[in-house]
């Protein structure tokens, strides 16, 4: 029961964990991309039509990445280029990804009794490792994308605060006009946080059909692109607390299902509830404490 | 050739309205277009899907009430982002507040059995209240704490809407339905038809009037100067003693309570009882709505009345080309993003030089 709950614990937390690491990079470059919910609705559908038309899914995962990508530089010419307000650049993203996902899937597979699906990506089990109780199956027993979100976590931690580019992208978040001064290629280097970011938030959508479920259904993100956002302000900015946030959602939501499943008397619809609640609580917690980019959502023209 | 080119943009002093009316047309052009091309690989033919739309929205006069119908929630939901916008509230719990109107008019519609005049006033006041409600928890959490509204106003949807799921498929479920809705309201709580024979309700007034009442708000008391004065320079609306954590309260609270009236149409006007699927997005569409008449109250009546046209139009273009109506919300979208980058590039003037 515990084993199992920590597995899925890793399972739930995944997708959010590529929105967010993706959100943490955006927005350290200065940039709020608030299109993450309707980024990962497309990276789900791109990702959903690409495996079940190669029948891979590391075709899908490719196929979420550019979709993903895609959005990500509309979302940068708007509020890069054009300098539009990033809160109604992301939003009007977000309703454009909830409306075509939903779109696309319908006018793919029409209206079909049975809803379509794909053959799923597989839990790698460590042979021996994952014996070990209670620690064994949660580290040892799950899907390669897990895996890749975590290493993602350790490998932004250390570019951000180790490295000389985690420096400029830290540097053209805080100060966009020293970092210009100092030869930093402002615009440039945000463009590509903002596409990386929604390379990374696609990936995070795709893996709802193509690991959790194997199938699509409309808007079955069901906000967790707005969790990610809320998970990034709750970790600060710094990708191992985001983690941290990330797993208290994950927890929460392995959590809410287990409790569905065994059934004791409460609605079900309390425990869907439960993980939008952790996470408006978890933010009155971070409260004060919170330090954003000094340029977020700010855009930068040179001399202006 | 790169190099024989010089590409000057420079600002201009004040954005010329010719070219601002063009861009906009041509925006809008564009956007169809996209439109047409979804059409078009769909299988469908383009001309005939707009041609059914427009037909099936404006045609004759059934099918034009039946957009009216469809305006009223857009145009009340839209004014009460337009109110929490001019004051840098970016509420998008629009959808929410909408269901929380919802909710506690069918609370109050079932809970009294008896019928009384007295009942309707009570409804409307109440599912003002509700959405208000709905709103200020988001709102005191951003003033007392800081915590970013965008966030939980999305966040509170999902809450209220699962609740609501709750309610029709347990206390309030009717019981001689397979369907998740409720029993029906109090004919006392029914807002009553205002064109014998159609759907459209006395909703549709309610959401006429809140408009020209939205822009004396904002334009004309001190109150609405408090809101603006604090959307547009906090620092120095605190320095000019305005208290900026209750204006924004009163802002939200008004927002959301515009919601809740939407909200309560679609229940007391049209449906008789609440169901999860009573708004396809009205809350969503509503701020593109707010956004796109650029916070302008008036502006909303014509932005709502686009958007409805598409929404009722949908169901005409899927009928006639089997396109699926979720089309209609990517076009609304399309629509938005392509006018919001032609507002800008109307701000610069681009010259092409040779060197």
């Amino acid at each position: 029961m515990v084993a199992g709950l920590l597995v899925a614990t890793l399972r739930m937390t995944t997708p959010i964990l590529f929105a967010a690491v993706g959100e943490t990079i955006t927005e350290r470059s200065g940039v709020l991309n608030l299109g993450m919910e309707g980024i990962m609705l497309m990276g789900a559908i791109a990702g959903f039509i690409a495996t079940f038309t190669t029948g891979n899914p590391w075709m899908g995962v490719l196929a979420a990445m550019l979709v993903g990508g895609l959005i990500g530089l509309i979302h940068a010419i708007l509020s890069i280029s054009l300098g539009v307000n990033q809160v109604v650049s992301g939003v009007s993203l977000t309703i454009f990804g909830m409306g075509m996902s939903t779109y696309i899937y319908r006018a793919y597979f029409g209206a079909l009794p049975v809803p379509p699906s794909i053959e799923p990506f597989k839990v790698l089990t460590v042979p021996v490792l994952s014996g070990i109780p209670f620690i064994g199956p949660f580290l040892f027993q799950a899907y390669l994308l897990t895996y890749i979100s975590l290493f993602l976590v350790v490998f932004f931690q250390f570019f951000l605060f180790k490295t000389r580019w985690g420096l400029r992208i830290r540097a053209v978040g805080e100060n966009p006009e020293a970092s210009d001064t100092a030869g930093i290629k402002v615009l440039l280097l945000r463009y590509v946080c903002v596409i990386l970011g929604s390379m990374l938030a696609g990936i995070g959508g795709a893996f709802l059909p193509l690991a959790i479920v194997k199938f699509f259904m409309p808007m079955m993100t069901a906000g967790r692109g707005w969790i990610a956002v809320a998970v990034v302000i709750f970790g600060r900015w710094i990708p191992v607390r985001v983690l941290g946030g990330a797993l208290l959602y994950g927890f929460v939501d392995a959590l809410q299902l287990r409790l569905q499943a065994v059934g004791i008397g409460i609605p079900y619809q309390f425990f869907l509830m439960a993980p939008y609640l952790v996470v408006v609580l978890a933010l009155t917690v971070v409260g004060r404490k919170m330090k954003p980019p000094k340029g977020l959502a700010i855009p930068y023209k040179r001399g202006e | 050739m790169v190099h024989l080119l010089k590409i000057e943009i420079k600002k201009r002093e004040t954005p010329s309205k010719v070219a601002e009316f063009i861009t906009v047309i041509i925006a809008a052009v564009v956007a169809l277009l996209i439109g047409a091309v979804l059409i078009y690989l769909e299988g469908a033919d383009p001309i005939l899907g707009y041609k059914a739309l427009l037909i099936g929205s404006l045609g004759n006069r059934a099918v034009f009430l039946e957009t009216l119908v469809k305006m009223a929630p857009l145009l009340l939901a839209g004014l009460g982002m337009v109110v929490a916008y001019q004051c840098k509230f970016w509420n998008i719990g629009g959808e929410g507040q909408i269901f929380a109107g919802a909710l506690v008019t069918t609370w109050v519609g079932i809970t009294f059995t008896k019928e009384n005049p007295g009942i309707l006033p009570l409804v409307i006041l109440l599912s003002f209240l509700g959405g208000m409600a709905w709103a200020l928890i988001p709102a005191v959490l951003k003033v007392k704490l800081q915590i970013n509204e965008i966030i939980t106003t999305l966040l509170m949807n999902f809450i209220i809407i699962y609740y609501i799921d709750y309610l029709v498929l347990g206390p309030w479920m009717d019981p001689i339905s397979v369907m998740p809705q409720s029993v029906r309201i109090n004919p006392s709580a029914r807002l009553m038809e205002i064109v014998p024979g159609s759907r459209l309700h006395a909703g549709f007034l309610i959401a006429m009037v809140c408009a020209p009442l939205v822009y004396i708000l904002l334009q004309k008391t001190v109150l609405g100067y408090r809101i603006m004065a604090v959307g547009n320079n906090p620092e120095a609306a605190r320095a000019g003693g305005i208290d900026i954590a209750k204006t924004i309260l009163i802002a939200a609270a008004i927002s959301g309570g515009l919601a809740g009236l939407a909200g309560m149409g679609e229940v007391s006007g049209l449906h008789y009882r609440l169901r999860t699927d009573i708004s396809p997005g009205y809350g969503y569409t509503a701020i593109l709505v707010a956004l796109l008449a650029r916070l302008h109250p008036f502006l909303v009546v014509v932005t709502s009345f686009f958007f409805a046209v598409l929404f009722k139009g949908g169901d005409a273009l899927k009928r006639v080309t089997g396109v699926p109506t979720a089309l209609i919300p990517v076009i609304q979208s399309i629509v938005f993003i392509s006018i919001l980058a032609s507002e800008v590039i109307t701000r610069y003037e681009i010259r092409i030089k040779r060197r």
